[in-house]
């Protein structure tokens, strides 16, 4: 599995990164039948590219998850989720993650699904900010950010965090190997010391596959 | 000489004065339909006797079984050969028949035998999206609609109950319709059918998810 993911930041361009995934999946079914449950996994590695090279990561991630589809119309997912950052010199980018999740898919008709995840990561983010005496103490690594840089000083701080996502999206297959979706994420992070982040996002793409 | 003489006496009246029935079949929005079967279910009553077809296939193409409706009679062996570079898992559950053809690449050990008549769904174990449908039939007078339209042949004259079956019919009801068929005659008929909206697993990626 190669995967290539180009994610472009409207508001936030210093986030636009390039991904390049490599990875190895299996997939065990219980039996026999659409209906059956199935087991798959996958672990991949991926260099992660940013404008700025001190947000360049490697990613290499172990993800297990347990899969039932219902009927024609539904498919849930349930899953753990493992991330290790390695960032190089720069150690607050470099992260470690666990996740737990369930996902699924709502079929409407021949060609849109509704896609929706619940993700709950227990493990370290990255935040820059103005320098913060809080942030300070309760991070476990910093590093001097240049990607928010706007005249005065940012600083990385890792944080040990407990992040709650949740997505919905619209989908529509544009053919057997192509869908547009488009769709509403939201995090909730509770670090450290009391210091809690509200993240919304409106996204939108195009997925190829071959 | 002799055998020639029988088969000419036994055989000969029943082809020389059968008939033929054309079938256009559209849907509720005029539409012509694919995938459709039409079948005559009795002929003065009476089922009409039906031979094994010879060589009936069922491909495996770009994961797909092809054609996606296959119509046969009772009797009949099916080879579904796998025409794609990855391997397929072949199974029904269907009361007319049920069966695996496990894992495999180019062509299965041996035809499967479809030996009761009904309905057979097809399904691939490894690809949850590939569907397709056997319609087992007692009867030798069937076609099956490519393009909203069909045409059964040789056909004995009578009165005729002529079936016609999609997978896609609401609450899956066959739908029917009594004709006269005269001898030599080429009848034409009309299905209107309103069809359920397609729906199946569908192959398009998903996010976050890795393809079959």
């Amino acid at each position: 599995m190669l995967r290539l993911v180009l994610l472009i930041f409207k508001k936030i361009s210093d986030l636009n990164h390039a991904s390049l995934n490599l990875g190895l999946s299996f997939s065990h079914k219980f039996g026999v039948g659409e209906k059956v449950p199935r087991l798959n996994g996958t672990v991949s590695i991926g260099e992660h590219k940013y404008e700025y090279e001190i947000r360049d990561v490697q990613v290499r991630r172990a993800d297990l998850s347990l899969v039932k589809r219902f009927n024609d119309y539904v498919e849930i997912s349930l899953g753990i989720k493992h991330e290790d950052r390695d960032s190089g010199h720069y150690s607050s980018f470099a992260t470690n993650s666990f996740s737990t999740y369930v996902d699924g898919f709502l079929d409407l008709n021949a060609t849109d699904w509704i896609g929706f995840s619940y993700v709950r990561m227990s493990g370290e983010i990255t935040s820059s900010s103005s320098p913060s005496p809080t942030m300070l103490n309760a991070s476990t690594a910093t590093d001097k950010d240049k990607t928010f840089e706007r005249g005065g000083t940012i600083i990385a701080y890792r944080l040990d965090a407990q992040t709650d996502v949740y997505s919905v999206d619209w989908n529509r297959a544009l053919s057997n190997s192509a869908t547009f979706y488009i769709g509403i994420e939201k995090q909730d992070s509770k670090a450290s010391a009391g210091i809690n982040y509200d993240v919304n996002m409106f996204r939108t793409g195009l997925m190829f596959s071959w | 000489m002799k055998t020639l003489l029988l088969f000419l006496l036994v055989f000969l009246p029943s082809v020389v004065n059968a008939g033929s029935i054309l079938v256009s079949v559209n849907d509720q929005y005029g539409e012509p339909v694919f995938d459709a079967v039409i079948y005559v279910q009795s002929i003065n009553g009476q089922v009409p006797e039906s031979l094994p077809q010879a060589a009936v296939i069922i491909d495996q193409r770009d994961e797909m079984y092809v054609p996606h409706v296959r119509a046969t009679t009772i009797g009949s062996f099916i080879d579904f050969p796998n025409s794609d570079v990855v391997q397929h898992h072949v199974y029904s559950f269907s009361e007319a028949k049920t069966f695996e053809l496990p894992l495999y690449l180019d062509a299965p050990a041996q035809p499967v035998l479809f030996d009761k008549a009904g309905l057979v769904v097809l399904g691939c174990n490894i690809h949850d999206h590939m569907r397709g449908y056997v319609l087992v039939l007692d009867t030798p007078y069937f076609a099956e609609v490519v393009e909203g339209s069909g045409l059964i042949e040789n056909v004995a004259a009578g009165n005729l109950e002529i079936k016609l079956w999609h997978p896609r019919l609401e609450n899956e009801i066959e739908l029917s319709q009594q004709v006269v068929l005269d001898e030599n005659e080429n009848l034409n008929l009309v299905f209107d059918v309103n069809l359920l909206p397609e729906q199946m697993v569908r192959r398009a990626p998903k996010r976050g998810k890795k393809r079959y």
